[in-house]
């Protein structure tokens, strides 16, 4: 047993090989109670592979997954029975109507048939719960998906890219389920996505893979305070000017013709006018330039693509 | 069997729910038995010449047919059931939930199982009431129809889990297809050499209850049921430990 009841998913060294490519590299994840934990990276960089592993469908080549403190390899049927998942590209059966989609689940875990009335109402699918599945939206489809993850009533569910492909409306609807989860229902989720602003709108902690690696894992405003501004500020003179506040203890840069100064330097905006004005300098500008999450998972991946 | 097989069992019924599946497993044996009415019809006096063994006859004429429709219809039924969860693309959504993989397998094979012996069943009433239209006394016939609706039936069964198995980790269709005919087309003739006893697909053309069958039915029935078994453990272990895409 782990002593931390809290974990509701931890990986250890958490690693999966396709012959000699590493997709899965060393991953350590955290995921505690009541989060919405937002799992990020470009496509492609294993976030699919570690769901995967997660959900004891494929195997890892080394590390291990504990899901609620108990190892998935030795306690599958226990531990999966307490959590909902959405990988990927919606499941589900075209010919089949919504509710007798949810009927195969039901019947195979032997659930309540009331359930299926339950979640088709949570993800507001009541109305065409008669209707074959194949003339569903993809949104539809979607929330389909996730009211298949909720028909056992989990403590955690696990969603793989669930606003893929849908529609601002649809992505809207289901960041709004994400969001009524751990208020409604108590439910810990993990979400991934390759789009840093949906998770940025509903995680409260997030990891970002890259290249099968772990490269950042905490809160969310940890993420945010990286996104402190720096002031530029131009003057006639910049090498002057640089040689001058630095004699003032600040740590000012010349990038592009203009100076810049590192984080905390915004709050003295007026004081360091003031010093170089005293000293002659023309000051012909000085902003406050905000870093958006985006710039900082850019760096943090060291990747030009578009996410 | 207990509650989970169960449980399983009835998920794959609503699966089934207005798909093709159970149509087949009852529209085979019934064309089987159409053919064969034009085929007594038209040929009666040379099929039934007088102090012929008249329901050996008719048997030996059902079986050729069913020796081809049984591999064809496990060929079919399990493309069919596991085409279902490709389709859907519902393996990874149905493997992550916490019922044992082979279990599902194991629920899967007994659907193509219980359908065509379904067929078989229907195949026996068939050769009773074709046999009957043409005057022939069902008392005397139906301890062999049945024999011929039970026997190649449980020869069929190791194709059951070899094709169920090969539908269920392969994503297209087109080579469990290919096995499933080529097997059933080009097996039944080695019967007769010395690995005919080791070609599953030559099972169903060689368990006919004939004095004309070279092969001990009997024999064969019980290799198929011990084969069958053995095949489908060793598929749904496979099955359970494969990666899900």
């Amino acid at each position: 047993m782990n002593t931390n009841t809290n974990m509701m998913i931890e990986t250890k060294h958490l690693t999966r090989r396709y012959g000699t490519r590493v997709v899965v590299d060393d991953v350590n994840l955290q995921v505690k109670k009541g989060e919405i934990y937002g799992f990020l990276g470009p496509n492609g960089a294993g976030k699919t592979t570690t769901i995967r592993m997660l959900l004891g469908l494929i195997r890892p080549s080394a590390g291990e997954v504990l899901l609620f403190g108990r190892e998935l390899s030795r306690h599958r049927m226990e531990v999966l029975g307490k959590i909902g998942s959405l990988v990927e590209s919606p499941s589900y059966y075209g010919h089949l109507t919504g509710h007798e989609n949810l009927q195969t689940i039901q019947k195979l875990l032997g659930l309540k048939k009331n359930r299926i009335d339950e979640v088709l109402e949570t993800v507001r699918l009541t109305k065409d719960a008669h209707r074959p599945v194949k003339g569903y939206s993809l949104g539809m489809k979607q929330r389909l998906g996730i009211a298949a993850a909720l028909l056992r009533d989990p403590e955690m569910v696990i969603l793989d890219e669930p606003t893929n492909g849908l529609d601002p409306a649809g992505i809207h609807e289901v960041r709004q389920l994400i969001l009524d989860m751990p208020r409604q229902h108590g439910i810990t989720v993990l979400v991934s996505s390759h789009l840093l602003s949906e998770i940025d709108q509903v995680a409260t902690q997030v990891g970002i893979i890259n290249g099968g690696r772990l490269i950042f894992q905490d809160s969310i405003d940890v993420l945010r305070r990286e996104s402190r501004p720096r002031l530029r500020v131009v003057t006639e003179r910049p090498g002057a000017a640089q040689m001058l506040l630095r004699g003032q203890g600040h740590a000012a840069e010349i990038e592009a013709g203009a100076l810049w100064l590192e984080g905390g330097a915004a709050e003295n905006i007026g004081a360091i006018n003031r010093e170089l004005v005293l000293a002659g300098h023309t000051v012909t500008r000085i902003e406050e330039v905000k870093r958006s999450l985006e710039d900082i998972f850019l760096d943090l991946t060291g990747k030009d693509v578009s996410l | 069997m207990s509650a989970t097989t169960l449980s399983g069992l009835a998920s794959e019924r609503v699966k089934l729910t207005r798909t093709w599946l159970v149509w087949l497993a009852i529209l085979a044996p019934v064309g089987i038995y159409g053919m064969n009415w034009f085929n007594f019809d038209l040929r009666y006096e040379y099929l039934f010449p007088p102090g012929t063994d008249v329901w050996d006859v008719v048997i030996r004429n059902f079986h050729m047919l069913s020796s081809l429709a049984l591999p064809f219809g496990a060929t079919l039924l399990a493309a069919m059931i596991a085409g279902l969860e490709h389709q859907a693309d519902a393996w990874k959504q149905m493997l992550a939930l916490p019922v044992s993989r082979t279990r599902i397998f194991f629920s899967k094979w007994l659907w193509v199982a219980g359908l065509l012996l379904l067929s078989s069943v229907l195949l026996v009433a068939a050769m009773l009431v074709l046999g009957w239209q043409f005057g022939f006394a069902v008392e005397d016939g139906w301890r062999v129809a049945a024999r011929e609706g039970l026997l190649p039936f449980l020869a069929t069964l190791p194709l059951v889990s070899i094709q169920l198995w090969l539908s269920c980790t392969m994503r297209n269709q087109a080579t469990p297809f290919a096995v499933g005919l080529v097997g059933a087309l080009f097996a039944p003739p080695m019967a007769g050499s010395m690995i005919g006893k080791w070609i599953p697909y030559a099972y169903p053309s060689m368990a006919f209850p004939s004095p004309k069958n070279p092969f001990d039915p009997e024999w064969t029935a019980w290799l198929g049921l011990g084969v069958g078994l053995v095949t489908l453990i060793v598929c749904a272990l496979d099955f359970a430990r494969r990666d899900v895409r």
